[in-house]
């Protein structure tokens, strides 16, 4: 019997809140990771297509725009799939459909076909990888930043010496970002 | 002097320069592809470092996936271990037992085993065994699945290709299930025997043709494909004495 109902999971996604995003982990990885194993991808595809795609159903939970005429679990399977091929597409890869599995309600797949910009998803998943390898200092300051917060609240929280300092330290905190990102092979097909 | 060339890079990709700033801005970029890739680039890290909700979901996401795939509790190892000695306590009874109650000298006929069949569409995935109580009258028909066989079910948008109705297995053991035209559907085969009881199925899969292994003992089989939920069509397979 499933801890969860599909409101929950979607409530629980919606906060980030670990036990249900580690309950979703568990419960569902295994069939996007067989989706991807049995059409020529690899382990770090499978956990790159789930990370991605549970970005995908925050940022529509958040947003307040999931709705979902399939359970979770078909929607979540729906989009790792089209994703997935998306990514085959690119690589060139020929697929084999027949390989797939559908895990339930296959007939509802098709209504819930939605899937985002795959190269945006790409980039964030990249950026993102840099930026949690960012020194501790650096991602506070850009954090705050992002979050709107002014430079003069940025230093005071901080403890920088003044304004102008915390506008210099973000510049260099940004510019090494960014020399990280552009320095990893992976971003190449981007630019 | 760098960071104030930042600056306006940021404030370009923000919309805040004025008009005249704007254009000479974009007369720079048009002279200078270094300068254009790089504005580009961070108005891809501006708009990805903008949303901090979903790098903050991302970084808990990873921290649970990691987790998930952490080693199990000491409750979960007890368990383990209590279920081992369990199964070797078990294992060891029969083992006895079977040991005492087999005689020394004994011909006995090697059991008959049918396999499965094996559905091929993962390569690397070993076929289901199974035992099947071997049928002395496995090549008599089966009437109420040969009835099946003669009816012309409704779809007007498949056409079977492959199987024809009647197909015999001998030496190669390949059955290939292929309609017109070749969209996705969602595709599925039972395998009945000559008793009418189904002895294999495979799972539902998008599929634009499937390929089946028949490894069965000699005898009568009847084979149905589904495709989207419908009953397509229904034959007989007879597998050959080699």
């Amino acid at each position: 019997m499933s801890r969860y109902d599909d409101r929950c999971l979607i409530e629980g996604i919606k906060n980030k809140d670990k036990a249900v995003l580690k309950y979703i982990y568990r419960e569902y990885y295994q069939s996007v990771k067989h989706l991807v194993s049995d059409n020529s991808g690899s382990e770090e595809d499978a956990r790159d297509l789930f990370q991605d795609v549970m970005v995908i159903i925050y940022q529509k939970a958040a947003r307040n725009a999931l709705s979902l005429s399939c359970s979770l679990k078909t929607y979540l399977f729906s989009i790792s799939r089209n994703l997935w091929f998306q990514r085959l597409e690119k690589r060139k890869y020929e697929c084999h459909f027949y390989n797939l599995e559908l895990v339930e309600d296959e007939m509802a797949v098709h209504d819930c076909d939605d899937t985002p910009d795959d190269e945006a998803m790409e980039k964030s998943r990249l950026f993102m990888q840099h930026f949690i390898g960012l020194p501790a200092d650096c991602q506070q300051i850009l954090r705050l930043f992002f979050r709107k917060f002014t430079y003069r609240d940025i230093a005071r929280i901080l403890k920088l010496s003044n304004e102008k300092y915390a506008k210099s330290r973000k510049f260099m905190c940004k510019a090494m970002l960014r020399r990280r990102i552009m320095k990893d092979p992976k971003c190449k097909r981007f630019y | 002097m760098e960071e104030e060339f930042k600056d306006q890079i940021s404030s370009y990709n923000q919309g805040e320069l004025d008009e005249s700033q704007k254009k000479a801005f974009e007369e720079q970029m048009a002279g200078d592809p270094e300068l254009a890739r790089e504005v580009r680039q961070n108005k891809d890290l501006d708009q990805v470092l903008a949303d901090q909700d979903t790098i903050e979901f991302r970084e808990q996401l990873q921290k649970s996936m990691l987790e998930g795939d952490g080693h199990p509790g000491l409750f979960a190892w007890l368990l383990l271990a209590a279920s081992i000695l369990i199964i070797l306590g078990i294992s060891a009874f029969y083992l006895l037992r079977s040991v005492k109650e087999q005689p020394l000298f004994e011909h006995r006929n090697p059991p008959i085993v049918n396999q499965q069949p094996e559905d091929i569409s993962t390569p690397e995935k070993q076929p289901d065994k199974a035992v099947v109580v071997d049928d002395k009258l496995a090549f008599s028909p089966c009437p109420e699945l040969e009835e099946m066989i003669k009816i012309h079910y409704r779809d007007h948008n498949r056409t079977l290709i492959s199987p024809g109705k009647e197909t015999n297995i001998t030496s190669d053991p390949m059955v290939l299930f292929k309609w017109e035209p070749a969209h996705l559907d969602t595709a599925m085969v039972k395998i009945f025997n000559n008793k009418n009881k189904l002895i294999y199925q495979s799972n539902p899969r998008p599929a634009n043709y499937l390929r089946i292994k028949i490894k069965l003992n000699p005898g009568i089989y009847y084979w149905q494909l589904t495709l989207n939920r419908n009953l397509h069509s229904v034959g007989r397979l007879v597998v050959d004495q080699q």
